[in-house]
């Protein structure tokens, strides 16, 4: 088996869910012909053990965001590169993206919603190598990113205060409720591919 | 960044902005399409994202003609308005009910609810090994956690006590009640539970709070009975 597969694409293989396109091509198709697999995320990036360690699970638990992100950018986790400059306020990425929520001159609240989105991201990760999403499971994609956060700033009640609108296009990624994976290539290009079709050659 | 990229961008988010924009068109209800079916659904309710699936098939898009994906955020208050006893808040944020769809073949739907793959919960094996087994008090159910805890930052909630050797039913469904994480801050008192099913041939997500996980079934059949409604307000 190809060296990109992981266990549960491999069961899906041997199942035969799952079989390779041609044996040139670095793909696999699903039983209704349509590409599911390819080695395009592992050909590029480096990717590490993308479960959530015993050690991520208590910075976890004890709201430990920083550990947490730096953590996740030594197993090179896309998302780690975006979280820590938002948690440090720094760059005019992190900034704008503080900025953009209303919260910034509310450090606690600030921080519940930086909470959140860290349980979040990781409740994600676990759920998608559960269910073997993707080139890389464990590895999100743009959209499954802003999905989770659209769901937090929505219990949170974050609003834009720029357009007197609700948040939903608030994320950074999703600006103005532009498809998630248009800005790839801008803030995830490390990210992963899903559905049909995924990283068609 | 190189020029060529920007212009890549700049192009592609004038043709995404016409294929976001035109669900827009209409002025009472956005409309959606999702595989084979389309949804009408109400400018009141808060569409939180959507992945359209493109005018044509692009090599490299992460979705097909007839794939995509929504989120839908629907008010608590509406949900307790056909469900009295769901309760509206889950500590102090709102239980605000999320519904996502995503188009996905057959096959991987059924692969997904096989309940072999959740065997480990169940049986307190593999990760879940020196799991925490925790009751929710008069409901029946338990939460279970490989996190530190309780109260723990992400949990499981079961419909039976978790015990080694027992029959694992064929789909996760049967025990496995919802993935939840704890919402609200580091001592946050609310909760985010989802739970998959399919419906109608599509993946579907919903997410509410943990103390509205007993009424997992009648909120699965007004979530069923909702998107029927969204597909019928498009005839």
């Amino acid at each position: 088996m190809p060296a990109y597969l992981h266990t549960c694409h491999q069961r899906r293989v041997n199942s035969g869910e799952l079989s390779r396109l041609t044996r040139v091509v670095e793909a696999y198709v699903n039983r209704q012909g349509e590409i599911a697999l390819t080695d395009q995320n592992e050909r590029l990036f480096d990717y590490g053990d993308q479960r959530i360690t015993p050690q991520q699970k208590v910075y976890i638990q004890n709201g430990n965001r920083r550990a947490f992100w730096n953590a996740r950018k030594k197993v090179g986790d896309p998302i780690a590169s975006v979280a820590l400059p938002i948690l440090e306020d720094a760059g005019v990425n992190g900034k704008v993206a503080n900025w953009l929520t209303g919260l910034r001159s509310n450090p606690e609240k600030l921080n519940a919603l930086g909470v959140d989105l860290m349980i979040e991201h990781a409740k994600a990760v676990t759920i998608d190598l559960e269910n073997c999403v993707g080139n890389v499971p464990g590895v999100l994609s743009p959209e499954q990113v802003a999905q989770y956060h659209h769901v937090v700033f929505e219990k949170h009640g974050i609003s834009s205060f720029l357009l007197g609108s609700d948040g939903s296009w608030l994320f950074g990624g999703t600006l103005f409720n532009l498809p998630a994976n248009l800005y790839r290539p801008v803030w995830c290009r490390a990210c992963d591919f899903i559905g049909p079709s995924v990283g068609a050659r | 960044m190189k020029s060529w990229k920007l212009a890549v961008l700049a192009v592609s988010g004038l043709f995404a902005t016409m294929f976001v924009l035109a669900p827009f068109s209409n002025a009472d209800a956005y409309q959606l399409r999702l595989g084979g079916d389309t949804f009408c659904i109400p400018d009141h309710y808060n569409l939180l994202d959507q992945t359209v699936a493109p005018a044509l098939d692009i090599a490299g898009s992460d979705s097909l003609r007839v794939g995509g994906s929504f989120q839908v955020a629907i008010p608590a208050e509406e949900v307790e308005a056909s469900l009295p006893t769901y309760q509206t808040t889950h500590g102090k944020l709102p239980a605000t009910l999320v519904v996502r769809l995503e188009a996905l073949d057959s096959d991987t739907i059924a692969w997904r609810l096989h309940g072999e793959r959740h065997a480990d919960v169940l049986h307190l094996l593999g990760e879940f090994s020196g799991a925490t087994v925790q009751p929710i008090d008069h409901t029946g159910l338990f939460r279970v956690s490989d996190y530190p805890g309780p109260p723990f930052p992400i949990w499981k909630v079961l419909n039976r006590e978790p015990e080694a050797g027992i029959d694992v039913p064929s789909e996760w469904k049967q025990f496995l009640v919802a993935h939840c994480s704890r919402a609200g801050g580091h001592k946050g008192g609310s909760s985010n539970c989802e739970y998959s099913e399919d419906i109608d041939g599509h993946w579907t997500t919903v997410i509410t709070t943990e103390n509205n996980l007993p009424l997992k079934a009648q909120i699965t059949q007004f979530t069923e009975l909702k998107l029927r409604q969204w597909r019928d307000l498009c005839q």
